[in-house]
């Protein structure tokens, strides 16, 4: 990743470096943030720590490099690292049950199929994020960071520190697991 | 001109809602990476060919495109507290 070669910036060169290439992504660090943490005060929280260690560690990012994705896999080391230890609700899942499902090549689950492209089409936006947030947080995050944030493969390989099939079979699961949600709401709605 | 009973419709109806794509584990790939615009020609290739041929890879791919439509244009986006910016500003500055 573009942390690879330590820069040596002066202090007018660090402040440029923050102004222009990691503020500008404060929009899409924030939502990130609060997608993760489903709490304001837990987000900016997040962001501002975010923010901070990208200052202290500057000299690891090369100028014109993806700050986005650099600044994306800092916030998400932190909220596991630090915030997710600290969160009152630990995680739910084991986690070796959920590596050993993430890196299984079987694709061949059951697939919702019956649900209708119209139906989604005439959701609104509370039900779809109710849908996603329902999500375990790692099926949630590849999801938040292909679909409503564009990341390609590579990018979120390296924002998540896993191989490049992972992201894939771990998206491919998200979206399976998201209709399933998406099915529910329609049915308790009403939906046709 | 030839015409279908209504049974006759409906049962074929069935038939390809239930079928399943002989290939489903491959098709799942290709269609997943033309979603993300991931693929290469020769996917691309083979995604076309789908789609024309096998109805449950045509069903799928376009849930699967409206679902990312509407996780794109509605889910709400937060704005950023007014604060946020300065204080983090504040705080490197206090820092260095």
């Amino acid at each position: 990743m573009a942390d690879m070669r330590i820069q040596d910036y002066s202090k007018k060169q660090k402040e440029e470096v923050f102004e222009q290439e990691f503020l500008p992504h404060i929009n899409s660090m924030y939502n990130f943030a609060y997608r993760l943490t489903f709490e304001e005060d837990d987000a900016k929280d997040l962001v501002q720590d975010t923010y901070l260690k990208a200052f202290r560690f500057i000299d690891s990012f090369e100028r014109g490099t993806n700050a986005k994705a650099w600044l994306f896999r800092i916030l998400k080391n932190s909220f596991i690292n630090d915030f997710r230890k600290k969160s009152k609700q630990p995680a739910k899942v084991d986690y070796n049950e959920v590596e050993s499902y993430y890196n299984s090549e079987d694709v061949d689950e059951t697939i919702t199929t019956d649900l209708r492209v119209e139906t989604v089409q005439h959701m609104i936006g509370d039900e779809v994020t109710n849908a996603l947030n329902a999500l375990d947080v790692d099926f949630r995050t590849v999801i938040i960071l292909c679909d409503l944030e564009g990341f390609t493969y590579e990018e979120m390989a390296k924002i998540l520190n896993i191989p490049i099939g992972t992201v894939r079979s771990r998206l491919h699961r998200a979206r399976n697991l998201l209709k399933d949600r998406l099915k529910l709401y329609a049915n308790t709605m009403g939906y046709k | 001109m030839v015409k279908f009973s209504g049974a006759w419709l409906k049962s074929r109806l069935k038939f390809l809602k239930n079928m399943h794509c002989p290939d489903q584990a491959n098709c799942f790939k290709i269609l997943q990476l033309m979603l993300d615009n991931e693929a290469d020609e020769a996917q691309k290739a083979q995604f076309e060919w789908q789609i024309k041929n096998c109805m449950p890879c045509y069903k799928m791919y376009r849930l699967d495109a409206a679902i990312k439509e509407v996780l794109q244009t509605k889910i709400e986006v937060k704005s950023v507290p007014d604060d946020l910016v300065d204080t983090i500003k504040l705080k490197i500055k206090n820092a260095v």
